[in-house]
């Protein structure tokens, strides 16, 4: 068996092996110190509760996985779309730029109740808690990778008498879409 | 150019009087110590940047009261200054993409220039793929392609190592022996410009001015032999000397 094989099948055998273990200690801990459930139950009895009521479980998931798609779905338009006019109006981007910073550093917490109150439809409400906590990495990223095109290439765009327009398109677009594609990453709790 | 100077936004004066003719199909270098404005006259030269004061003419731009008609300069920048997410096609064909012009005589133009720097085979590689010598043949070629009338070339081959680079220098000659494009060529080596130019301006720094114009009185078409000629290394030792010059002018 050659080096590569082997640390491969190490990747996947080594975590589930001590996911195991910590799983078999658990239960082990459970049992002989006859702690009750409401303290903490054992992997066992989760297992089995998970299976019982396992159909109103699935529906909650799907609650939640709608809000969540959707809510990161509104901040990337809305995040890219406004990234890009902050790249075309270097006033607009001082100007709002520190209220999108405002809005990133409020606790969701603090602010859920109130929009719960104000808007009344709870997916809606939700899917604006979800919106706010997604919605500035993408902006900020975005923003970056917007200013970040090379300076030679603006000049050579510049000297062939590039529109704005083209400047974007053929540019500035192409170098923001891994910030862009990083900032969607984040928002979705990937790093 | 007439009495050109650059202030900088910093106080920083870059350039001061300095005069220079260009004439057509010669092979002019600007040789100087970094920092002496070579990047920023050759900027200024191609409309990139505005002279503080003095007057920049280009027989080019009289049509046009003033703006240089799109595609008539080609510019190579010190890095090869790719699109990494186009192929060397797409990269190379990006004047004609700006003047929104792509039709089937473009895209042989490009396809004969990439062959032109010896690249055929590789349209369709991305630059991740080529190496620094390829890179840079890339971006002569997307230079070329309108076949300007000026070619401008910002120490193109500083970055490369030893051998590319007197084969770019060779290949270089060739492009210009077919041609006859004016070719204002900056560049810190004495060698490289001596066996390259038929004109050599030879700035100070700080600010910088041209201390020195030297016609290069080589034979053509040159070849590599000529580097070990007597001939040459006499004239390597003259532009060295000038250059030594300008610089104990500037620090007194």
């Amino acid at each position: 068996m050659n080096p590569r094989r082997i640390s491969r099948l190490w990747r996947v055998a080594a975590p589930l092996a001590v996911g195991a273990f910590f799983l078999a200690l658990w239960e082990v801990v459970v049992r002989a110190e006859n702690i009750p459930p409401y303290i903490l139950p054992g992997p066992l009895a989760i297992a089995g509760s998970l299976w019982t009521n396992g159909p109103s479980l699935l529906g909650s998931l799907l609650v939640t996985l709608r809000v969540t798609l959707a809510a990161l779905a509104a901040a990337a338009v809305f995040g890219g779309v406004i990234a890009l006019l902050f790249s075309l109006s270097r006033i607009l981007e001082l100007s709002l730029f520190p209220y999108a910073v405002i809005l990133q550093v409020t606790p969701i917490v603090a602010i859920a109740p109130l929009i719960i109150i104000w808007v009344r439809e709870p997916f809606l409400a939700l899917l604006v808690c979800a919106w706010i906590v997604a919605f500035f990495p993408i902006v900020a990223n975005t923003t970056v990778g917007l200013n970040s095109a090379d300076r030679n290439l603006l000049a050579l765009f510049q000297l062939y008498g590039a529109s704005q327009l083209q400047v974007l398109r053929y540019l500035k677009l192409p170098t923001a879409l891994p910030y862009f594609l990083a900032g969607c990453g984040s928002a979705a709790g990937w790093r | 150019m007439r009495g050109i100077g650059k202030r900088f936004g910093s106080g920083l004066k870059a350039l001061a009087g300095v005069d220079l003719d260009i004439t057509e199909g010669e092979f002019l270098s600007l040789v100087g110590p970094s920092g002496c404005g070579k990047t920023t006259l050759l900027r200024i030269i191609a409309g990139l940047a505005e002279p503080s004061e003095g007057e920049r003419r280009l027989s080019l731009t009289a049509e046009r009261g003033g703006q240089i008609p799109a595609g008539r300069i080609g510019f190579v920048f010190q890095d090869p200054t790719l699109m990494p997410w186009g192929t060397v096609y797409d990269n190379a064909l990006l004047p004609f993409r700006i003047a929104a012009r792509v039709g089937p005589v473009e895209r042989e133009r490009v396809r004969e220039e990439i062959r032109a720097v010896g690249l055929d085979g590789f349209e369709q590689a991305y630059p991740r793929q080529l190496s620094g010598g390829m890179r840079m043949r890339v971006s002569i070629a997307r230079a070329l392609v309108t076949d300007p009338d000026l070619l401008l070339l910002d120490e193109p081959f500083a970055a490369l190592d030893e051998i590319t680079r007197m084969t770019l220098n060779d290949d270089l000659l060739r492009l210009w022996e077919s041609r006859r494009t004016t070719v204002v060529f900056v560049t810190h080596s004495v060698f490289e410009s001596v066996y390259l130019s038929t004109r050599i301006a030879v700035m100070t720094a700080r600010p910088g001015r041209i201390a020195a114009d030297l016609p290069i009185e080589l034979p053509q078409p040159r070849e590599r032999t000529l580097r070990a000629s007597p001939n040459y290394a006499a004239i390597c030792a003259k532009v060295s000397n000038a250059l030594e010059i300008a610089m104990v002018q500037q620090s007194q």
